[in-house]
């Protein structure tokens, strides 16, 4: 009798089955913008207002995918949702900063999360930047554009 | 005989069969149905997203979507959903954008059709829009008040959260009232809407205050709800009330019935930090060992923080008391963190205190790291 | 004289063995209804909950996930990760390694990378000794306990006393979460709260693709046994439990998963470590507990929340499996006996507890009649041998309809499983378990049965050669089929 053995890798592989980004390589591309969130409107809106301007946009739903998109891609910015199916926000922040980038990512939290506690928390991680929803997208704008200076 | 009874499985047997062959066809159609709906639902989605995004950008004028709205009559539910997710993310111009387009006739009237509909489904759906669109609620108050008096316990509480969106205090009272009077709504519920009864108008807050301690001693209204608003004036901060709360506490008799009652009192006013709180405590201490008000008193001792309420939180440490309430007072010294770390090689210790206890408390103060009590 | 006695006795028997058989399908056919209309009636309030937006607000209890683990180096980093992806609150994840001989203790701590803490972690409930307490440094809410070695009860119980939460909620090592699961079952404690206990639909993951601890696709197994057990745990959590717990008469919440109230889960001493079956053994406990002590409370199993499950799908190990589940059974009944047919237990000593004695408990040996009487009236000629043949068509639809019901059930409530062609091999495998399985499985349960008589507690008689059982299994099986299709062919040319 074969026993089905339940396989659940958990990141460690190489992504192989990655969606294809279309991403220019990191030399000539523009720069590129990774947006981890689950909520699907707001990254259609991001996906809209970034591919508009000469920005490069990749997105991902869940913490892990995230993840494994951010070490494959090395984006210039990541917009950070906290709280994220598959790993949380803050483990995915902490991972981006101790994973060995060539250039390490300006990561900026975009959360609902608007406790003292969960600005302090982000910060202390690492973020460049904590914005709190509900946003303008003008000035996501602005700080992405000011990050990249 | 034995013909009778093999005729007799034979009926049983093509009865059986149908009955089965019906379940199975039931269940595919079922099935079918489910997976069709949650496929076209995924398109729409897509479809309107593009849409709204259009909108935002200024490329699809506000009349358009209106039209498309008026020609699509099923497509507002999705419409909605999807405007709301993006005016609850979104700030200023866009923000508004987004609410000058939820306030068309269009959604307002359907929205209206609705609750004013004998199926239980569409009202709750049409409570659902003026909920999450308060701005709009305020005006169509009188329409949602006759809800209030339901049968269906959902709707009545779907009224109320909707009618929290009022300017008048009395009006939002009123739905409250009208809530908690039912036995079944849970407490979950009564919080719920408690939350919502608070207006950022600090020139009402005396007179919500006011409201709220007149539901608190109504005895029309089930003790346990009576229980949640009392907590709750606690929580959302009702410091002028605080005094009226204590005078509560030592009025209400200590028999069973009440200990519930008593408890959330003493939960509310440590929330306010009435530093009163603690002789009351001190003096229910002497008669009482209900678990419920001990707990109770624990939250509100450390909350109060004084130095006085810390001394009496190291009381419960006492071996006289239960290992469980033994334990709370033990995490909540650990919570109070700095404080009791000085406090805690004084002689605030009982004598009676379980050593083991102790130990661990002096271990663990300011041992944890890494986002702790995250 | 004599054959005049012999045959009383034979009425007398079949009689007893009809009666059986129409009492427990007429039992198990109320339960399906009244399962039906009770999840109806969640359903409807679950609609206007996931509407009203209820579950975003922060007056959920808080949760403690304990996960006691024994030698599990290959699932462990998995489970750990399918338990930190849970959406939820306000909750820890307490991983109790229960003396594991293996590395799964130096896998946690190099993937978790754990350190020691001085958790405070007081003797509430008894257990053995504790070895160290650590944290994760990459997970703050992910606690792990070290402990000498002792039974499943025994490492929950050393969970229980870490905990800091509200409510416990234990999962078994080779299970896998949907990540909405405690929303859901938390539900029923704001809803009521006087619930002390609540238990989930657990399906079955063999077969199924998971990737990253999520599930990808419903598939069903690919074994024989793995496709006829998907039906007999949608019968069993569809129907049978959630229409005991309607009527009040819950005595299981599986082991694979199951959330207690912390308060109440001590009050009653916390988990059994006598007991061979602890998840029969704390729920009977609890409702002893609060009966006596008159206090109101209540326990529900909800339609929907689902946990996935590895089954064995070897006849070596499900026989294990089952025979410990009886031993189980016969030793919470044996401990509770006072409660069986005592009316000061309500519903569910009069009925629930007797039920499960007699049906669920003993079942086995009428079984066993039923089929010696069968082979005797074969051979002394007495059997009519359409009769049987249609009375045993008639049992199989009867069995049949409570499968296809469940079926519908589950399609009722959950998401439609991903592949149509899985529904129908699991209604054709429903008709052919009646067939050799069903046998199989009665002479596992009496084994078991007799094996707790004997007070043989321990499972320790391992089969030598499991190749060989399994190959006996799989004879035994093929060797009443072809017996059955020759009385099928013998009864249609008769």
């Amino acid at each position: 009798m074969k026993t089905n053995q339940l396989t659940l890798d958990i990141g460690d592989r190489e992504p192989a089955g990655l969606p294809d980004y279309g991403i220019k390589p990191v030399s000539i591309r523009d720069p590129l913008i990774l947006m981890i969130e689950d909520n699907e409107i707001l990254l259609e809106l991001f996906n809209y207002k970034f591919k508009s301007l000469p920005y490069d946009f990749a997105t991902s739903s869940n913490g892990w995918e995230g993840l494994k998109v951010a070490k494959t891609l090395s984006p210039d910015i990541i917009l950070l949702d906290l709280v994220l199916p598959g790993l949380p926000g803050l483990s995915v922040l902490k991972s981006i900063r101790e994973a060995p980038f060539e250039v390490q990512p300006k990561i900026i939290i975009l959360s609902s999360k608007n406790r003292e506690k969960d600005i302090e928390d982000g910060f202390e991680l690492g973020a460049d930047d904590y914005m709190t929803k509900p946003f303008m997208m003008k000035e996501v704008l602005i700080r992405v554009r000011r990050l990249l200076k | 005989m034995a013909s009778q009874a093999i005729d007799l499985l034979w009926i049983g047997i093509w009865l059986l069969g149908c009955i089965t062959s019906i379940l199975i066809i039931v269940a595919i159609f079922t099935r079918s149905v489910k997976k069709w709906r949650a496929e076209r639902r995924e398109s729409r989605k897509k479809e309107y997203s593009t849409i709204l995004i259009g909108y935002l950008t200024g490329n699809i004028r506000m009349d358009k979507i209106e039209q498309f709205i008026e020609n699509h009559p099923d497509s507002i539910g999705l419409m909605f959903e999807l405007s709301n997710e993006l005016q609850n993310n979104l700030r200023g111009n866009d923000k508004q954008k987004i609410q000058k387009l939820l306030s068309l006739p269009v959604f307002i009237n359907h929205y209206i059709r609705l609750i004013e509909s004998r199926s239980d489904k569409k009202v709750l759906r049409g409570l659902i829009f003026f909920r999450e669109l308060e701005w709009l609620a305020r005006g169509h108050i009188q329409k949602i008040r006759p809800l209030l008096n339901h049968k269906e316990r959902y709707i009545v509480h779907a009224a109320a959260i909707a009618i929290m969106a009022s300017e008048d205090v009395k009006d939002r009272a009123y739905a409250l009232r009208s809530l908690c009077r039912n036995k079944d709504v849970t407490r979950l519920a009564v919080y719920e809407v408690l939350y919502r009864f608070r207006k950022r108008d600090k020139e009402q807050w005396l007179d919500e205050g006011k409201h709220l301690t007149l539901l608190i001693t109504d005895p029309d209204l089930p003790i346990s709800h009576r229980t949640s608003i009392a907590i709750a004036m606690g929580g959302m901060g009702y410091y002028y009330h605080a005094r009226y709360l204590l005078d509560l506490l030592r009025n209400t008799p200590l028999d069973d019935k009440n200990v519930p009652f008593i408890a959330g009192l003493i939960e509310s006013l440590g929330m306010l930090h009435h530093p009163e709180t603690i002789l009351e405590i001190q003096r229910l201490l002497l008669s009482v060992n209900s678990v419920l008000i001990l707990r109770a008193s624990i939250h509100a001792l450390a909350k109060i923080d004084g130095k006085e309420g810390i001394e009496l939180l190291f009381h419960f440490l006492s071996q006289k008391y239960d290992l469980q309430i033994q334990v709370e007072a033990a995490i909540h010294i650990i919570n109070i963190d700095i404080l009791a770390y000085e406090w805690i090689s004084e002689t605030f210790i009982p004598d009676d205190a379980n050593p083991e206890i102790i130990r661990q408390i002096k271990a663990e103060i300011g041992n944890e790291n890494f986002l702790a009590g995250v | 004289m004599n054959a005049i006695y012999s045959i009383i006795l034979v009425d007398l028997l079949t009689w007893l063995i009809l009666g059986y058989f129409f009492v427990i399908n007429t039992v198990y056919l109320v339960l399906l209804v009244v399962s039906f209309f009770s999840t109806r009636k969640l359903n409807k309030s679950r609609d206007a909950y996931e509407i009203t937006g209820l579950f975003d607000s922060d007056l959920y209890k808080s949760v403690s996930v304990l996960l006691p683990v024994y030698n599990e180096e290959e699932n462990i980093r998995s489970t750990v990760y399918s338990l930190i992806q849970l959406d939820f609150n306000d909750f820890e994840i307490i991983v109790i390694n229960d003396g594991s001989t293996d590395n799964t203790f130096e896998i946690l701590q190099k993937e978790f990378e754990l350190f020691p803490s001085e958790r405070f972690i007081p003797e509430i409930v008894p257990h053995k000794p504790l070895k160290g307490v650590y944290k994760s440094n990459l997970f703050p809410n992910l606690i792990v306990l070290d402990k000498e070695n002792g039974k499943k009860a025994d490492a929950l119980n050393a969970g229980v006393n870490a905990s800091r939460k509200d409510v416990i909620c234990n999962v078994d090592s080779d299970s896998w979460l949907e990540p909405d699961i405690l929303k859901k079952m938390l539900r029923a404690f704001v809803e009521d709260e006087t619930s002390i206990a609540v238990g989930g639909i657990v399906r079955i993951a063999n077969g199924s693709v998971f990737e990253r601890g999520r599930l990808k696709q419903i598939l069903s197994p690919n074994s024989f046994l793995g496709k006829i057990q998907v039906v007999e745990y949608l019968r069993s959590f569809l129907f049978g439990r959630i229409g005991w717990s309607s009527v009040d008469g819950l005595i299981i919440i599986s082991g694979a998963f199951a959330v207690f109230d912390r308060t109440a889960l001590i009050e009653t001493g916390g988990y059994n470590r006598e007991s061979i079956g602890e998840d029969i053994e704390i729920v009977v406990n609890m409702h002893q507990h609060f009966i006596e002590k008159g206090k109101p409370y209540s326990m529900c199993y909800l339609p929907e929340p689902v946990c996935w499950t590895k089954v064995p799908e070897s006849w070596d190990q499900l026989a294990a499996q089952r025979n410990r589940w009886q031993r189980g059974l016969a030793d919470t009944l044996f401990k509770h006996k006072k409660m069986i047919g005592n009316p000061n237990y309500g519903w569910l000593g009069m009925f629930s507890l007797p039920f499960h004695l007699f049906f669920e408990l003993l079942g086995p040996i009428l079984e066993l009649a039923s089929y010696l009487l069968f082979f005797t009236l074969m051979i002394t000629g007495l059997l009519n041998a359409e009769f049987a043949i249609l009375f045993i068509l008639f049992a199989v639809l009867y069995g049949l309809i409570l499968s296809v019901g469940s079926i519908l059930l589950d399609e009722l409530t959950y998401k439609p499983h991903t592949r149509l062609r899985d529904v129908f091999s699991i209604t054709i495998h429903a008709v052919f378990e009646n067939f050799g399985f069903r046998q199989l499985h009665f002479w596992w349960r009496l084994r078991g049965l007799f094996d707790y008589l004997r007070r043989n507690k321990e499972w320790n008689i391992k089969d030598p050669n499991p190749t060989l059982t399994n190959a006996l299994h799989w004879g035994w099986f093929a060797a009443f089929n072809l017996f059955f299709l020759s009385l099928l062919y013998y009864g249609m040319s008769a």
